[in-house]
């Protein structure tokens, strides 16, 4: 489905990432991990087109989406749920999922799509039209995914769902993404809470420094003794 | 430190022996660029190396125009006197408006606006009050008193105006390598960064307009004693848009940048306005579009960007130099 | 007492005029962050558009907004596409001095072809009264008042109830989230900046019979609408066109009863300095 290779980025003349090379296929749910400041949300930005990248290039689906804007990365069907989760707070639940919904090839089927994301996320339904400002954290995540789910994508990007969110939210918020998983559709996702990620993905990359220094299956990431005593605390 | 003022001396003597070189015709356009220069300058301080934006300088040109000019009609007093009056009163003006704005911590936008305000406002005065002469102005007896600023010979008017340009941009490179002039360009680059290190906008911003308003108002004493005349035109917000663009034209923060752009600027649509007569305005309509392209692709002005690229230019072949 | 009334009924049109005018302002700089200080010299080339429409084609002012309209509709999107978006992403200064330099050529070029005389352009209604009971209104300035009130309207509810609507609130609110959202961000300020001049092109034909125009006002209009921006409450558009009301209002209030007359174009400067003065922290809680 995506298919990342030689990517360079940064900003202004700063280099950030590196010869970044990853993959990720139709099925699969993939975590790269990392610590604070090694480039994981600039990886992010390079891929959803928010920044461009300077070397290297990024392929979705056997279409090459190197250097395009992000609205038209949206269209070829790589949505990322940003950071922070960046609602549109003074706009309603419902037009927030609405908003989401702009993409070309996505418009016809705003009705079935919206049905979808209610019946992942019930309480959605409920508070539709509420201020998506004046929601709960896990709630305002479940807003922020419906929104990118809403563009009907056939690669769903996440940079940490977990900030900000307890515990028992996240592990909610995971849950919901392995069920997503399932239909099938493909997930990217930067997280830092590694045990977490490792238990829910099918596979990791490790970056470091802007680098790819380990890549496996997230069984054999558990297993290994760098990423035991790196991220995992043991 | 010395070689930062050597440039200025040069400009010095090199307007002299133009000076000896220009009729009377060209004199008085390059009195005029002169004029702009100075106070583009002036604006700099507060403008570019403070980032603080505003239109009330031809509000302080009119200040030291009239106050000179009235007290030498009414009282006598030498406009070479009169002038600090003249001065004083743009100081206080300008301190007043930066501490109506700034000690309330008002943002930089109403500032703009308060001080374009004020030319619409000092407009409105200065045409409908009887004691300072309406739409006319007030008129000074034509002669050549240089103990009163009066010479029939326009070369003096330009050695003047020269002169001050020069002191103006001495201070101005001694600003910007001064305690103060860090502060007002940390203000200017990054505000909160600049706070939370303790500097105070609003004393800072006061300073800085203060020495503007003053140095500013002299232009007004000087337009007077030029023409023998002060009248509402030089108040309105028109002369502001010119500073701002011809500084922005040639760098705005920089030292040389306001001299730069109005002498390019003035004597281009003076020329265009001389050749072509019957399109009146067309100097103003080509240098407006030169300014618009400037900014739009060189984006900080010619100085600036000529700086640029020397510096680019030497570094290259400083690593030419290297690999070889 | 009547003239009084008809001083209410004039700040009221002249009002809901500069409400509209600082709505379409307020507008671009929420998705553009861009002050336009070339706004009014804008407005000034729609009402010269007017001038020339009755002088040079005999078509009155009324029916001219249709050409007009759509022609600073097209202006805008040239003047975006070729000077704003490339100036955007640079310090807020730089664009205001761009804004500047634009207002500087229009001046310019107005002053080349129509001179620096002030201007009245003579429109089907110039003259003509409307009764309501006794009082006595001027048509120009109940026509200019609907249609200012209807197309404010028309602004809010194509804001607010439609997809595009939706869209530029969105770019408003957090631009980057609207881009990774799949909306066209610069596509979607360039159709603001050109619908702003495009209600510009309906306004300046719609106040060219009461207003006297000349090349140099334009640097006026804009301060003014920059006042009522600041009034209203920077991005509130219900606020904005109160606060224009209130100009307007007293603008024509200050124009009857403020002694010497010339001092009435005073009264909007001193509200604002008189605003400032006192309520500085409604300046800062809405900005």
């Amino acid at each position: 489905m995506l298919e990342i290779k030689g990517l360079d980025s940064g900003y202004g003349d700063v280099g950030i990432l590196h010869n970044i090379s990853l993959s990720v296929s139709d099925t699969e749910m993939v975590a790269v991990l990392g610590s604070n400041g090694v480039g994981k949300s600039t990886l992010m930005k390079t891929i959803s087109g928010l920044l461009r990248c300077t070397a290297g290039s990024v392929t979705l689906a056997g279409k090459d989406i190197t250097g395009l804007p992000p609205e038209q990365i949206v269209e070829a069907g790589l949505v990322q749920v940003p950071e922070g989760r960046h609602l549109f707070n003074g706009m309603s639940v419902l037009e927030n999922l609405l908003i989401g919904n702009t993409a070309k090839h996505a418009r016809p089927r705003q009705k079935e799509l919206m049905e979808h994301i209610f019946e992942l996320f019930p309480v959605l339904a409920e508070r539709q039209a509420q201020a998506a400002g004046t929601l709960s954290g896990g709630e305002q995540q479940m807003v922020a995914i419906g929104r990118a789910l809403m563009a009907a994508p056939k690669l769903l990007m996440l940079d940490e769902p977990s900030l900000g969110l307890a515990p028992a939210l996240t592990h909610q918020v995971f849950a919901a993404l392995r069920e997503l998983n399932k239909q099938p559709l493909a997930i990217l996702v930067v997280e830092q809470n590694v045990s977490l990620a490792l238990a829910t993905c099918d596979r990791g990359y490790v970056i470091e420094d802007g680098e790819i220094t380990l890549s496996d299956d997230a069984a054999a990431l558990r297993q290994d003794d760098r990423v035991r005593k790196a991220y995992l605390g043991m | 430190m010395m070689k930062n003022y050597i440039p200025i001396l040069g400009f010095l003597l090199g307007g002299a022996v133009i000076s000896t070189l220009a009729d009377r015709y060209w004199l008085d356009i390059l009195i005029f660029a002169l004029w702009y220069a100075y106070l583009c300058t002036t604006w700099n301080i507060i403008g570019g190396i403070a980032g603080q934006f505003t239109f009330a300088h031809p509000i302080y040109v009119a200040v030291g125009g009239y106050t000179s000019t009235l007290l030498f009609n009414h009282l006598g007093l030498s406009p070479w006197i009169g002038m600090f009056a003249g001065m004083a009163f743009a100081v206080l003006l300008a301190v007043i408006v930066g501490w109506i704005n700034y000690s309330r911590r008002l943002p930089h936008l109403t500032y703009a606006l308060i001080t374009l305000a004020m030319t619409f406002v000092g407009v409105i005065i200065l045409r409908s009050s009887q004691f300072l002469g309406g739409s006319e102005g007030v008129f000074i007896l034509r002669g050549n008193d240089p103990a009163n600023f009066k010479f029939f010979d326009k070369h003096v008017y330009f050695w003047i105006i020269l002169v001050a340009v020069c002191l103006v941009l001495t201070f101005v490179t001694w600003l910007s390598k001064s305690q103060m002039g860090l502060k007002l360009v940390a203000l200017r680059d990054n505000e909160d960064a600049a706070k939370m290190l303790g500097i105070s906008q609003l004393k800072a911003v006061l300073v800085a307009s203060g020495i503007s308003a003053g140095l500013g108002a002299f232009a007004g004493t000087f337009y007077a004693q030029y023409l023998f005349v002060i009248d509402p035109s030089v108040a309105g917000s028109h002369l502001a848009v010119e500073i701002i663009l011809f500084t922005a034209i040639g760098g705005m923060g920089t030292v040389w940048g306001p001299v730069f752009g109005p002498l390019a600027l003035v004597i281009l649509s003076r020329y265009l306005n001389a050749e072509f007569i019957d399109f009146k305005g067309l100097g103003q309509v080509v240098y407006g579009f030169l300014i618009i392209i400037v900014l739009v692709f060189l984006k900080d002005g010619v100085v600036s960007w000529a700086g640029k690229s020397i510096l680019r230019q030497r570094t290259k072949s400083k690593n030419a130099r290297k690999t070889q | 007492m009547e003239t009084l009334i008809q001083g209410l009924a004039q700040g009221l049109a002249i009002g809901g005029i500069y409400g509209l005018i600082t709505m379409a302002l307020t507008i671009v700089y929420s998705v553009t962050r861009l002050l336009n200080f070339a706004h009014g010299d804008l407005m000034v080339v729609a009402m010269y558009l007017a001038f020339a429409g009755v002088n040079w084609l005999g078509i009155d002012p009324y029916l001219s907004i249709l050409i007009i309209a759509p022609l600073m509709f097209g202006f805008g999107a040239l003047l975006f596409h070729l000077i704003f978006a490339r100036v955007l992403r640079a310090h807020v200064l730089l664009v205001v001095q761009v804004t500047l330099g634009l207002g500087f050529v229009i001046q310019s070029v107005l002053l080349m072809v129509f001179s620096a005389n002030y201007r009245t352009v003579q429109s089907v209604l110039t003259g003509k009264r409307i009764f309501i009971g006794d009082i006595v209104l001027q048509a120009p300035y109940v026509v200019a008042f609907v249609v200012s009130v209807l197309t404010a309207v028309l602004f809010f509810w194509l804001l607010h109830r439609s997809t595009f609507g939706r869209q530029v609130r969105a770019v408003a609110e957090d631009a980057e989230a609207a881009s990774l959202s799949g909306i066209n961000v610069r596509w979607v300020q360039m159709i603001v900046f050109a619908g702003a001049l495009g209600t510009l092109g309906v306004v300046g034909p719609l106040v060219s019979p009461v207003f006297i125009v000349e090349p140099t006002l334009g640097l006026h209009l804009s301060l003014v609408a920059f006042i009522v921006l600041i009034l209203g409450g920077v991005t509130n558009f219900i606020g904005t066109f109160v606060a224009g009301i209130i100009i307007g209002v007293a603008e024509a209030l200050g124009g009857l009863y403020v002694n010497p007359p010339e001092f009435a174009g005073i009264t909007p400067y001193a509200i604002f300095i008189l605003f400032l003065l006192f309520r500085p922290s409604g300046v800062l809680e809405r900005s």
